[in-house]
């Protein structure tokens, strides 16, 4: 296929006529010039520290979506239970196995740990939310299955404060994206408006999704 | 294999079915009218909007003058993180080349994540002709793919179907006679249904939003999840995008999502952006080990040739805000263009991509140059000139009808002799005058004229030519200060 990828180049160099010898480091300052004042292109946030607009923006995501904040890691398990309580469903979940939360203690609260997430529970951490959208930024590694997302039918994440950015764009580098497979902004429960344009919550991925502040 | 083929039962015909269809039309005023009152209210809460477009436009501008650049950039960087990049001068190529992957990898079925680049090159059939099950896995694809039928709408491409025809499909194919009649239970069969086809799949076939350039990701946008499940479950992801969809980052790619998820949806942010660098990594938890990118060009280059016309078009960002708020669109709705590519957008795109011909030379007619659709294009696509561009070269090239062409030199030859003119017109507006009677709307015209009044009236002209009115103002007083009558 290397000789459609040549004629695709040259195809390429053609039409552009002289605009095609422009030095790669004028180009690369042209594009970083291009974000030099990411604040007059964002949209305008209200007043606030970037928690407490998380919280509202997640307040003004569609149903399925809900935020609580808690002191300590400590305090989790007994906010994952109480959300389970709320929606009516067993204490049955998915802990994904990394440090900040395989060390609590989820048995005292009334959760059973399980390996199913398939249509089940999944609680997650996430290192890093996004106030403007009230999104979460999920990163693939070994103890951070994507599909602990998307497969269960609730999701519960808990995002430490300090992790709490306030634009879009300050989320993560271009580092950030090279360390891993996936970088994953997750922004509410999933939902469709493909029938007639109503809003359906929970078409593939979750049905609900409650963020768990920390600090 | 291209859709050009599927193009040829005439423009005018499908216009007028889709025309005689009640159905479509209660359907589409269901989805664009939300569209349309949702991006405008989430726009109007943005007041520097205008200037985040320019600032769009100007990216998206930076990425074409300099795309070379920017592929060779993306490739390199692709390749270091494990993908293998493929490339594809023609749709059909580009289809071959998937089907040769899905082949190696022994795949028996494959989930597709919505694509319209997946359309223009023909995947499904293709996949379909090598004998390989294939599942859509976004809602609308899903009933479009349950219907027989091909997308609509680039956003919505089940947005011909009322609920009602979407419920007795599910009924149907998804053997549930019982099912529901409510969109959520419906969305629910879909789910239990499409779920089990996730976990079965051996091949993942994804589209692209955005391939940043300087880590070689490729970026996906869903609301559904669905393109994670597609992505993420099989031991094989294929992407196939088009290389106008080239960023120079992630932060360029966010400042463009902004726009994109408000023209589209009137949302602020999609619920799910995936960004792809690599297969999984050693040790990952899930993931596939095998990551394609098909790198397409079917058209573009030939675009890109084209400054100060078409290749303005290779900003375009599908969002599908142009066909939401075009007057024609919203009457006989996406199939009536026949192409991969509905409304405004795809008038311009058919023609580029598959040739102008006797059947896409209509597409640039059935456009009322009102203008709406570059007023909400978040990159500000000079669409109408675009569309008067081809309606010239159509000209040009001997593709107008026969009627049309002595019509026009008719006129010519009477513009250029005053006397003849002036009398034309007198007895033209009395005749119509007289055709329209008390109503004062003439229901049909005679000869060429019909086409005019197959699908609208016309009102009767009034008592007076311009030319006279214009005389006549001329020797009154205080003249300049009324109004042409
Ligand atoms: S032409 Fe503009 S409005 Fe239409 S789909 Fe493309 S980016 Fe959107």
């Amino acid at each position: 296929m290397s000789e459609a990828r040549d004629t695709i180049f040259a195809a390429i160099r053609g039409a552009l006529g002289s605009l095609a010898d422009t030095p790669a480091d004028e180009i690369r300052r042209e594009a970083a010039r291009l974000l030099e004042t990411p604040e007059r292109v964002r949209p305008i946030l209200p007043e606030g520290t970037a928690v407490e607009l998380f919280v509202a923006a997640v307040k003004r995501l569609p149903p399925g979506a809900s935020v609580e904040r808690v002191l300590d890691i400590s305090a989790v398990p007994a906010a994952v239970a109480a959300h389970l309580q709320r929606l009516g469903i067993s204490g049955l979940a998915r802990i994904q196995p990394v440090a900040p939360l395989a060390g609590l203690d989820w048995h005292s609260a009334g959760i059973s740990v399980t390996e199913t997430v398939d249509e089940g529970v999944a609680v997650t951490f996430v290192e890093t939310g996004i106030a403007e959208t009230a999104s979460l930024v999920v990163r693939s590694g070994p103890a951070s299955a994507i599909l602990d997302s998307i497969l269960p039918l609730h999701h519960v994440a808990v995002l430490p404060a300090s992790g709490i950015v306030r634009h879009l764009d300050e989320a993560f580098s271009p580092a950030d994206l090279k360390a891993g497979r996936n970088v994953m902004i997750v922004t509410g429960p999933s939902g469709t408006t493909d029938i007639e344009g109503n809003l359906v919550i929970g078409v593939h991925g979750p049905r609900t999704l409650h963020v768990v502040i920390v600090g | 294999m291209a859709q050009a083929s599927e193009i040829v039962p005439g423009f005018d015909r499908r216009t007028a079915e889709a025309l005689a269809n009640r159905q479509l039309k209660i359907a589409i005023d269901r989805t664009a009218g939300t569209a349309r009152a949702k991006r405008a209210a989430i726009v109007g809460e943005w007041p520097d909007f205008a200037v985040a477009r320019a600032h769009g436009k100007a990216i998206k501008d930076h990425v074409v003058a300099h795309l070379g650049h920017y592929l060779a950039e993306f490739e390199r960087n692709a390749v270091a993180s494990g993908a293998v990049v493929h490339f594809a001068r023609t749709a059909d190529e580009a289809a071959t080349i998937v089907v040769g992957i899905c082949e190696a990898a022994g795949a028996k079925r494959v989930t597709r994540s919505k694509s319209m680049l997946g359309e223009e090159i023909g995947l499904p059939h293709a996949l379909e002709a090598a004998g390989i099950e294939r599942t859509e896995t976004d809602l609308a694809e899903h009933i479009v793919q349950l219907a027989g039928e091909r997308p609509s709408h680039i956003i919505w491409p089940a947005m011909h179907k009322t609920r009602e025809e979407i419920h007795e499909l599910f009924k149907a194919g998804h053997a549930a006679p019982d099912l529901g009649e409510t969109p959520v239970e419906m969305a629910a069969s879909a789910r239990r249904i499409l779920r089990e086809k996730f976990h079965a799949a051996d091949v993942g076939i994804s589209g692209a939003n955005f391939l940043i350039a300087d880590s070689g990701s490729v970026a996906v946008v869903t609301n559904e999840g669905n393109a994670e499940l597609t992505t993420t479950l099989p031991p094989v992801h294929i992407v196939t995008a088009g290389i106008e969809k080239l960023v120079p980052s992630a932060g360029h790619a966010l400042q463009m999502l902004r726009l994109l998820v408000r023209s589209a949806t009137g949302a602020a942010m999609t619920q799910y952006t995936t960004f792809h660098t690599g297969p999984k990594r050693a040790g990952d938890a899930d993931g596939p080990r095998e990551f394609h990118i098909v790198l397409v060009d079917n058209g573009r280059t030939r675009m890109l040739a084209e400054e100060g016309g078409l290749r303005d078009m290779l900003r375009c960002i599908r969002c599908g805000a142009c066909m939401n708020h075009c007057p024609v669109f919203n009457q006989i709705g996406g199939h009536a263009y026949g192409g991969t590519y509905p409304g405004p957008m795809g008038a311009v795109l058919t023609p580029a991509l598959d040739g102008l011909s006797m059947q896409t030379r209509d597409l640039a007619h059935a456009c009322t140059l009102n203008g709406r659709c570059r007023e909400v294009c978040p990159v500000d696509i000079p669409l109408p000139t675009l569309l008067r561009g081809w309606r010239t070269k159509s000209w040009r090239e001997g593709l107008e009808p026969v009627t049309m062409r002595s019509g026009l030199s008719l006129w010519r030859s009477l513009a250029t002799h005053p006397l003849a003119y002036r009398l034309g017109v007198a007895a033209a507006s009395l005749a119509l005058r007289l055709m329209a009677g008390r109503s004062r709307r003439i229901r049909r015209l005679p000869l060429v004229g019909g086409a005019w009044t197959r699908h609208r009236d016309m009102p009767a002209p009034s008592g007076s030519t311009f030319l006279n009115s214009a005389a006549a103002r001329a020797r009154a007083p205080g003249r300049g200060k009324g109004e042409i009558r």
